[in-house]
């Protein structure tokens, strides 16, 4: 089974749009802001054109957070990769990303990023489009989930 | 099994899931008045849409009725959901690195007007 959803966030930038553009693509830049809260993210390859590979590795900052994550059989680090799929300096940039939904369900996740200069400065428009699909083993992306756990222990048991 | 993407990249299939979505439960007679193929064609359609999860078919009366089924899209939804609001703070946190470099930029010797 599998469905479709569509999610689009704007924001404007006082900033001429090569320096937003700067930030919001250069490793430097990406390394500053990328980890959500309690996170952080290291980009490891940042081929930046079409067909190229957007790898970075995600890291629980925060103990909590990590203690959680721990307890519910998830790795407190994981590797997401992704491919560029346009990329037209200062406009517009998207990649796919495939990550993890539940047990035995991935999503794919298409990020389209556009810059469009305002009077006040540039307003970004980013567009989540997803699409749920089964049957990829979670694994494949050094993922395992609580059922998977489970089920290793009850085999080594 | 098609993906999602795959199954309503068809023009038909598209066309017959944004007709369920605004006419609610129709059986395939209606469907096809309202596309410019064969009632075959029309039946072919719903039975890939259904198989990717997408539409189900219930008997009512003398009639068999073509609705969408909501619950891949509302799972969906709420993943997605969760995963703006990484996006929010992502964005946030962007915002921030903006401004640092606009102040640093502001603050070299000879460059501000």
């Amino acid at each position: 089974m599998s469905a479709t959803a569509q999610h689009t966030i704007t924001r404007t930038f006082q900033a001429p749009a090569q320096v937003v553009w700067d930030v919001l693509t250069s490793e430097e830049g990406i390394n500053s802001w990328f980890g959500p809260r309690g996170f952080s993210a290291t980009v490891n390859a940042l081929d930046f054109r079409v067909g190229g590979a957007f790898t970075y590795t995600m890291q629980a900052t925060d103990p909590q957070m990590a203690e959680r994550m721990s307890a519910a059989g998830r790795p407190t680090s994981w590797p997401a990769s992704a491919v560029f799929t346009a990329v037209n300096p200062i406009t517009d940039f998207a990649y796919t990303l495939s990550m993890p939904m539940g047990p035995g369900k991935m999503v794919s996740v298409l990020h389209t990023f556009s810059l469009t200069p305002t009077e006040e400065g540039v307003e970004l428009v980013l567009v989540l489009d997803a699409e749920s699909a089964e049957l990829i083993a979670p694994a494949a992306m050094g993922y395992k989930s609580a059922f998977e756990r489970l089920a290793e222990l009850v085999e080594a048991g | 099994m098609e993906s999602t993407f795959q199954t309503l990249a068809d023009p038909s299939r598209l066309t017959l899931v944004e007709l369920l979505l605004e006419r609610g439960p129709t059986p395939v007679n209606e469907l096809a008045e309202a596309l410019p193929i064969a009632q075959s064609g029309v039946s072919r359609h719903l039975r890939i849409l259904r198989d990717a999860g997408l539409v189900k078919v219930e008997a009512h009366a003398q009639q068999r009725l073509y609705s969408i089924r909501p619950e891949p899209f509302q799972e969906l939804n709420r993943w997605l959901s969760r995963y703006r609001q990484v996006w929010e703070h992502r964005l946030d946190a962007l915002e921030a690195a903006v401004a640092a470099k606009m102040n640093e930029s502001n603050s070299e010797p000879g460059e501000s007007p």
